[in-house]
């Protein structure tokens, strides 16, 4: 991590809806090429996250080639320089998962931290199940 | 399941998921976590 900082807002109620900053957010400094910036809201009441986004950006800016819109489309005529993703090592994750049975269903449970001693970030993390072992027909579907 | 965002060192997510009734799994799920970043995918069985 760069950088940190937080901000306190009002109330919102509930079912409300309201606007309460408009962020302009610098690169950080010493930073060339692809950065990442994690926004996360956190209730003051009790610090628990309410929200988390993590963007992927770049200290070059996207240029769209106005010149050539049309209707349904905008090219880009320079792209930002997001070639820093292609360069991050791998993360090392450490992985549990459990598994309950209750009345014939099965809730699985995969808790994912990320351990990496160097403090890679791990893009895009997705867990599946490997492979059901065996489909068991019941007595009705065999009739 | 699904895919979480990104995760940065010391941080955790939590993945649940449910099988129906149609599909009884015999033994334990194996689960496996990948990332874009990594080589090869984690394999885990869920005990």
């Amino acid at each position: 991590m760069v950088g940190s900082s937080s901000r306190e807002f009002p109330p919102v109620g509930s079912d409300e809806t309201v606007a309460v900053a408009e962020l302009t957010v610098e690169p950080p400094g010493g930073v060339i090429g692809t950065y990442f910036l994690e926004l996360v809201l956190r209730s003051s009441a009790d610090g628990a996250v309410v929200s988390r986004n993590v963007y992927w950006l770049s200290t070059k800016a996207d240029l769209l080639d106005l010149e050539h819109t049309t209707r349904q489309y905008t090219p880009t005529a320079e792209s930002g320089d997001m070639r820093g993703l292609e360069r991050l090592g791998a993360p090392e994750l450490a992985v549990t998962a459990a598994c309950t049975r209750r009345s014939g269903r099965a809730h699985t449970s995969v808790t994912v931290r990320n351990v990496s001693p160097a403090g890679t970030p791990a893009l895009g993390v997705h867990a599946s199940f490997a492979v059901v072992q065996r489909v068991v027909r019941r007595p009705r579907d065999l009739e | 399941m699904r895919t979480t965002s990104l995760l940065f060192e010391g941080q955790s997510a939590a993945i649940t998921a449910e099988c129906g009734a149609a599909l009884v799994v015999d033994g334990p799920p194996r689960v496996e976590v990948d990332a874009f970043n990594l080589q090869a995918p984690l394999s885990v069985i869920a005990g």
